[in-house]
């Protein structure tokens, strides 16, 4: 499942710019908003993360993991700084009003599995 | 990716060349030297023109404005009629797109598909012709820019990967420091970002560089959530081992065997809201580091030690490091 075809299905808002999504496979899933859980538990690099956090340190977070995706919910948007220095280290940000509970069950239907 | 998981049907979606074609501008992949004819240049002419430039269209000017476009195609149907002394003017399309430099080239590539022409005038703000642009063009110039880009990344990567064969010493290492200042959550996270990006340019493994960066991305947050002043990151690169120290000047732990306990935090609440300080900072870095030092006097500060292994046996290599530390 790529990046582009979750995008597609789930209906997310792509606010990082323009990329090669179809290329990008999320090796895996997790959802938490306590950061030093997502630090700890760490999804696999090029694993997406599902979070209501929108502020700068997301960017931190999925750079250090290597992350290939962040999905904010429930209608939460990252500032300006936040999308610039995501598309600085290749992050891509996806939004949705929805929340995470619907997002993650999405997700697990189109295949994404946990670490 | 497994074919089970490959729909039936591939979905439209955006690809790294169709991204660069929202960043490149349509004056970086024009043609500059424009070949121009006028109305009444005769067919056998242009049919001569062409040849000789090796072209297959061109602009038709009048007073110095674009009034059409003539292309190879009409050439053809002139010379079927036997027309060959027939004036431009009276088989060049007029129907003209035209599209400005400054437009990113996806605007130009939407164009193409649009309306199936195959060359597009470029002018600038003022509307004076100022190149060409074929599909030619486009696909060149988003492909120079694709090895452009994979040139830089690999030869950054190289440079960096061969430092520490090109450089003999009997100790080479390469030191980053990084100033963290306190309550900055924005730039916060990037010390230990810009670190992972460093090892794999300097060619560590993915793993070692994941592990380092979570290690300092920890220690980088205590800085910014818990100290008075901030604090400095000090990240010392050796062929064997990765050394990174943490150090600030206060407020300092009063019981670091309670701080280690994954869960205990003394972060504040409006801190926590934003999801930091759940208080797996230090056992998160003790998963990642191979060895770890915490020393801290309430009061005065604290100084946090971590050490990360290249490679098997290297334990051996770093004991001189900590003799040497411990002789100070």
């Amino acid at each position: 499942m790529t990046l582009a075809q979750i995008v597609e299905e789930l209906d997310l808002t792509v606010l990082t710019q323009p990329r090669d999504l179809a290329q990008i496979v999320p090796t895996c899933g997790y959802a938490s908003d306590m950061l030093s859980r997502v630090m700890a538990r760490g999804p696999r690099e090029g694993g997406l993360w599902v979070t209501i956090q929108s502020h700068m340190n997301i960017v931190a977070v999925g750079a250090v993991l290597g992350l290939c995706a962040i999905i904010v919910t429930e209608g939460e948007v990252p500032d300006a700084d936040t999308l610039a220095r995501a598309n600085e280290m290749g992050i891509v940000i996806l939004s949705t009003d929805k929340p995470t509970f619907w997002v993650v069950g999405n997700l697990w239907r189109l295949g994404v599995r946990d670490v | 990716m497994s074919h089970e998981e490959r729909p039936a049907v591939e979905k439209p979606s955006i690809t790294r060349t169709e991204a660069l074609a929202y960043e490149l501008k349509v004056r970086d992949v024009m043609t500059r030297d424009v070949i121009t004819v006028t109305p009444e240049t005769v067919i056998a002419q242009l049919a001569e023109t062409l040849q000789e430039a090796r072209i297959s269209g061109a602009p038709v000017m009048a007073a110095g404005k674009i009034v059409g476009i003539i292309s190879v195609k009409d050439v053809v149907a002139a010379l079927l009629r036997g027309d060959a002394d027939a004036p431009v003017g009276q088989y060049m399309t007029s129907c003209l797109y035209t599209v400005c430099e400054d437009e990113v080239l996806a605007r130009a590539v939407e164009m193409f598909s649009r309306t199936q022409v195959g060359r597009l005038p470029v002018v600038d703000r003022e509307g004076r012709l100022v190149g060409i642009l074929t599909k030619g063009d486009v696909t060149g110039g988003l492909l120079k820019a694709l090895q452009a880009e994979f040139d830089a990344e690999e030869l950054r990567r190289y440079r960096a990967s061969h430092l520490f064969e090109d450089i003999v010493s009997d100790r080479t290492s390469l030191i980053l420091r990084y100033r963290v200042r306190p309550r900055d959550f924005v730039n916060g996270g990037m010390a230990s970002a810009r670190v992972r990006l460093a090892l794999l340019r300097l060619g560590a493994s993915r793993e070692i560089a994941r592990r380092t960066a979570i290690a300092v991305y920890e220690a980088e947050m205590n800085l910014v959530i818990h100290t008075i002043n901030g604090g400095l990151l000090r990240v010392e690169v050796q062929p064997h081992v990765i050394f990174i120290e943490a150090l600030d000047d206060g407020p300092g732990i009063e019981d670091v065997e309670l701080a280690m306990q994954p869960g205990y935090t003394t972060a504040p609440e409006e801190i926590r809201a934003l999801g930091f300080g759940a208080g797996f900072g230090l056992s998160n870095i003790k998963r990642c580091v191979d060895k770890m030092w915490l020393e801290s006097k309430p009061g005065e500060g604290t100084r946090l030690e971590m050490w990360i292994y290249l490679q098997p046996g290297a334990e051996h290599r770093i004991l001189d490091t900590v003799f040497e530390r411990l002789r100070r």
